[in-house]
């Protein structure tokens, strides 16, 4: 009979590390699941203007009226296309179509003495406009520089 | 004279660069992800698109008012409450619920920097954003913001 000895004792040199790893892997892959990371919505500002007409009795200063605003009328042909026009200075069914005109429109204000801060900018959608072109004529304003652009309501 | 790797350390990797890594993931990922945190949107209104919009830093003071359309019938709702879950507001007043007019009233009153904004849906119409638009004029709210997505795909998607 053979007695072979003792194999030699394999000793770990440190804590074992595998539950930790597989609960901080559950927490990071809950923390990538769950949480919600900013950067796609943005806003869109706008003050409200100011109007002499309308159903409220308030009482405004004068000053805060906008003298000779930019009104741009929007109506939709189609469901899927809108048009922009202000008298004959702008005439766009396109996003971009439009900034270019009303980039030109406010370097002609600007040239004729207006400050820009003085320059009220109404959007007058008819009521059955979508949503989303609405934005796209605001988005063109914010972009040609206008910064005071509100909305005007129809009828 | 090279040092002879304990057998030991040898039968298994070293994970103590891991850890390190992950533990600095979950920090970061603990810091930045905003869980449980809720402004009354509404996730299924599919917001327009709008490239320029600014990013608001700071969403205190501000009431989220999710609008949209159900077979040409306006619909609004937000959360009025931090805890609270989101009501709906009916743009006119009905038994027990306050019109959103009232509603917006009573809120710009509690506070005067109060902010609105529209988190709306793109398909509906300029007729149901006009009434939500003379409901805030008429409560003398100032502050207007339009909530817009940079996914243009989300858009196109539908």
């Amino acid at each position: 009979m053979k007695v072979e000895g003792a194999k030699q004792v394999h000793y770990e040199s440190g804590p074992d590390m595998t539950p930790l790893v597989d609960v901080v892997m559950v927490l990071l892959i809950f923390l990538m699941m769950v949480g919600k990371f900013g950067g796609a919505n943005r806003y869109l500002e706008s003050d409200m203007p100011i109007s002499s007409s309308g159903s409220s009795n308030t009482q405004v200063d004068p000053n805060l009226i906008p003298k000779e605003p930019v009104v741009i009328t929007v109506i939709q042909p189609t469901p899927e296309a809108f048009r922009a026009v202000n008298g004959g200075k702008i005439n766009a069914g396109d996003e971009k179509e439009l900034q270019t005109q009303l980039t030109a429109l406010l370097a002609g204000l600007k040239a004729a003495g207006r400050k820009l801060d003085d320059i009220q900018v109404f959007i007058k959608p008819a009521k059955n406009v979508k949503y989303s072109h609405v934005i796209k004529v605001y988005t063109a304003a914010t972009g040609a520089g206008f910064t005071k652009i509100g909305f005007q309501t129809s009828d | 004279m090279k040092r002879k790797i304990p057998e030991s350390h040898a039968s298994h990797p070293n994970v103590v660069p891991l850890i390190d890594i992950i533990m600095c993931l979950i920090i970061f990922f603990m810091l930045v992800a905003k869980i449980g945190v809720s402004t009354g949107e509404d996730e299924k209104i599919k917001i327009p698109f709008g490239l320029l919009g600014k990013e608001i830093k700071s969403l205190d003071n501000t009431l989220v008012l999710n609008v949209k359309e159900n077979n040409g019938v306006p619909e609004t709702s937000a959360m009025l409450t931090p805890k609270g879950g989101r009501e709906d507001i009916p743009l006119t007043g009905s038994g027990s619920k306050q019109s959103l007019e009232s509603v917006l009233t009573r809120l710009k009153k509690e506070n005067k920097e109060l902010k609105l904004v529209i988190h709306g849906d793109k398909d509906m119409t300029f007729g149901t954003l006009q009434k939500v638009l003379m409901a805030a004029a008429q409560a003398k709210i100032t502050s207007l913001n339009f909530q817009t997505t940079q996914k243009p795909a989300a858009e196109a998607a539908s």
